[in-house]
């Protein structure tokens, strides 16, 4: 296949007939790259007797997600390697690694850029990042949140952290900064946690920050704010109140799928850009379901050349919910993510030493490439 | 260290208890006790454990007793977390032979773990069996807590369940000179079936004991069959595969809804996961190289012989490898010492005990009839428990 890409496509315009037709084409090439090029993938379809070349996205052969905490699974030469992405997942020690070379980082990169920009449009926003500082400068959790706000630096100027190191509020930045912005559009950014405690702490103080004209953009999971009973009406609710911001918008997206994330929509769904897409299936009778069910979530990519993640088999539930006729007017399958597969517990004779509660949150965005 | 039996207990407990005489009156009227409180559980592993200590096989494993036996002092043995059940048959064997009996539980709480303490809660508040009970404690701790070490240090025997690492890890710990270990450690085990016998027996009852000995702990047992073996000729067993397949999932399928049996037999999302992604593992480490075919509740794969790498890959979860022989003498070669059960259908136990010895095959330490795979016998990976657990006096 070409390795570059085209990525200069409308994001969100294309329907299923003229989308299918430029994707099925990239994911089928990238089938054989990898299986030409990463044994152990090849041995996994071989034995399945895996058809190289299909129709539908239906039929394309998913990889399990966690395969990567247990392999390494990379398409290129061991000196092609640019950058090693790792990730821990929350209930396991093991991280994910992932194995990018140039190119796929600066599709990753270039990918997310398409994306973000359909949102913010192409003006770089003051920019106001809901965590600390330490979180890009501390080595030891840059694989983490750090990676994560380094990737959507490029979409601000001027950023400032919002909180302090034990995650209090910085009264005095988030003071200094709303008086600098008043009035003007800004772009908020969070892991979805983080900007709760930021919303929590300001209800505390019954403090009110008006960025009417600001954004915001978070991610990272609905798990912790699910065991405080916190959905995103509520969310979405106390965010508008706190921090006056009524543009909310969390994404969808993974360490294994780095760049093409799925952005929720005005109306609460999260979509489908052009260079991605989603199946979803029951794993149990292995069935692919259809508008309204839910099952788990396979996420599709355009992207991964260097590693085989174009079709992935994540461990979170999801629902299909339409294709092509979201009312805010995006093309594309959209779907919710509704938590995670409990994990089976890992019972047999392997019982004894348990994972313990990893609390990393995987950057799911793209690092951006310095030149050079 | 938290002493989960007797309820709220002190650690201090562990300083003051002291051994009793083998097979007591006492001990053995609590363990008939306890069994007739478990005939009426809803578990189908407690039910099985009342069933287990009926009179009747408690005098029948007395047999195996030999002559002028005191017990070994203190054991103390680490619960295997896969089957929540399985700790208190060695645990009630020790105590019954006059031990004192430490049980380190695993920290994933079963349900029938708890519906367990419970019941010996209830029999320790009863005098006539609170004495035999004061020599049973059950804890959960961590591995490293310096309370337990101790008590492992202290043991006059101890019990090991787990994965092979972590019995090396245990056996370095140190001991008295005279204290022996027993580890119970990574086990695969097969499933034996006589394609004739299938067919000639089209409706019996091979699919309820077949599924029995498979799903009641999600194939999680070590004595779960994980590889099924096929006699017969190709034919015979290609036409016998087919028969059994959908007699074992019409099975499951006939099974009331929302009974107990059903819920056992499902397979959950999770464990779908698991299956998936043990098959797909299996697959990129080149140890399968066939496709895995969906066979209802069941994914089966053919294999050509008992692979070490595929064995320890196996996710469980109702996948089963399938490997036909035209004749016993193909099974030989291919045993080794983690080979645990035999189940079979369409043989004589007799004949495949004979067969084992005679060959001196050098794995199995069980045989036994489809749909008993799941009961603990006295004698245990080649062991026998009742004379291992005392001390015999020339």
């Amino acid at each position: 296949m070409s390795m570059e890409l085209e990525l200069d496509l409308p994001v969100y315009e294309w329907a299923a007939t003229e989308k299918q037709l430029w994707l099925m084409r990239q994911l089928n090439a990238l089938t054989r790259l990898h299986h030409e090029h990463c044994l152990p993938y090849q041995r996994l379809l071989d034995s399945q007797r895996v058809a190289l070349e299909v129709q539908a996205r239906e039929d394309l052969y998913p990889l399990a997600v966690r395969l990567f905490k247990h392999n390494r699974l990379q398409s290129i030469a061991d000196e092609d390697v640019f950058r090693v992405l790792t990730s821990s997942g929350t209930t396991s020690q093991q991280l994910s690694r992932i194995y990018l070379d140039k190119l796929t980082a600066s599709l990753q990169s270039r990918a997310l850029v398409r994306i973000m920009q359909s949102w913010l449009g192409r003006e770089r926003l003051p920019m106001l990042i809901i965590d600390h500082p330490g979180v890009i400068t501390d080595r030891q959790q840059f694989s983490a949140r750090g990676a994560g706000i380094q990737g959507m630096l490029i979409f601000g100027r001027q950023p400032v952290y919002a909180l302090h190191e034990d995650l209090s509020p910085n009264w005095d930045v988030l003071d200094a900064f709303f008086d600098k912005w008043r009035g003007k559009p800004v772009l908020c950014f969070g892991f979805t946690f983080m900007v709760w405690q930021l919303i929590q702490a300001l209800q505390l103080q019954q403090k009110t920050l008006p960025f009417n004209e600001g954004v915001l953009i978070h991610s990272g999971g609905w798990k912790k704010l699910q065991d405080l009973a916190v959905d995103n009406p509520t969310f979405k609710n106390a965010v508008a109140q706190t921090l006056g911001v009524h543009r909310v918008h969390n994404f969808y997206g993974m360490v294994e799928q780095v760049g093409s994330v799925f952005v929720e929509c005005e109306q609460g769904h999260l979509h489908t850009p052009v260079f991605a897409d989603v199946v979803i299936r029951d794993i149990v009778n292995g069935h692919v379901l259809g508008v309204g069910q839910t099952g788990v979530i396979e996420v599709l990519s355009a992207l991964p050349r260097s590693y085989p993640g174009h079709a992935l088999l994540t461990e979170d539930r999801g629902t299909l919910l339409g294709e092509d006729d979201c009312p805010c007017g995006r093309k594309g399958r959209y779907f919710s993510v509704n938590g995670r597969i409990p994990r089976a517990e890992l019972r047999g004779c392997s019982d004894t030493v348990e994972p313990k509660m990893a609390g990393h949150i995987p950057s799911v965005l793209p690092i951006p490439q310095r030149n050079g | 260290m938290q002493i989960v039996f007797p309820w709220q207990a002190g650690n201090e407990l562990l300083q003051r208890l002291a051994p009793a005489t083998p097979f007591h009156s006492d001990s053995t009227a609590l363990l008939e006790m306890l069994g007739r409180s478990c005939l009426h559980s809803q578990s189908a592993p407690l039910a099985a454990l009342g069933f287990w200590l009926r009179p009747a096989h408690l005098k029948q494993m007395q047999l195996h007793a030999v002559q002028n036996i005191r017990p070994r002092g203190r054991v103390v043995q680490i619960a295997p977390g896969n089957v929540d059940t399985l700790f208190i048959y060695v645990a009630l064997l020790a105590l019954w032979l006059g031990n004192v009996v430490v049980v380190r539980l695993s920290s994933r709480r079963g349900e029938d773990e708890g519906e367990l303490l419970m019941l010996l809660e209830g029999l320790r508040q009863q005098p006539q069996y609170a004495d035999v009970l004061s020599r049973l404690v059950l804890l959960r701790c961590e591995y490293e807590d310096p309370e337990w070490l101790k008590c492992l240090t202290a043991a006059d025997m101890r019990i090991f369940w787990g994965s092979d690492q972590t019995l090396l890890k245990l056996a370095s710990l140190p001991k008295a000179p005279h204290c022996q270990d027993l580890a119970f450690g990574h086990k695969h085990s097969l499933c034996l079936l006589n394609a004739a016998a299938i067919l000639a027996d089209r409706d019996g009852d091979w699919a309820g004991r077949f599924v029995r000995d498979t799903l009641e702990f999600e194939q999680q047992g070590c004595t779960s069959p994980r590889t099924l073996i096929w006699l017969g000729t190709p034919a015979a067993v290609s036409e016998a595969k087919q028969c059994f397949w959908k007699g074992v999932n019409t099975f499951i399928r006939s099974q009331p809804k929302e009974s107990a049996a059903a819920r056992r037999y499902q397979l959950s999302e999770a464990g779908a996961m698991e299956r998936l992604i043990g098959l797909q593992q299996l697959a990129l480490d080149g140890a399968l190289m066939v496709a895995s075919q969906q066979q209802g509740r069941f994914v089966t794969v053919p294999v050509d012989g008992l692979n070490l790498s595929q064995e320890q890959g196996h996710p469980a979860q109702g996948v089963l490898f399938e490997w036909q022989i035209d004749s016993l003498s193909m099974l030989l070669p291919e045993l080794r010492p983690h080979h645990q059960t035999l189940g079979f259908y369409g043989f004589q136990r007799d004949e495949l005990v004979a067969w084992a010895v005679s060959h001196a095959a050098a794995g199995l330490d069980r045989i036994e009839p489809l749909g008993q795979a799941l009961v603990f016998d006295p004698i245990w990976d080649g062991s026998n428990l009742i004379q291992q657990l005392v001390r015999q006096l020339r």
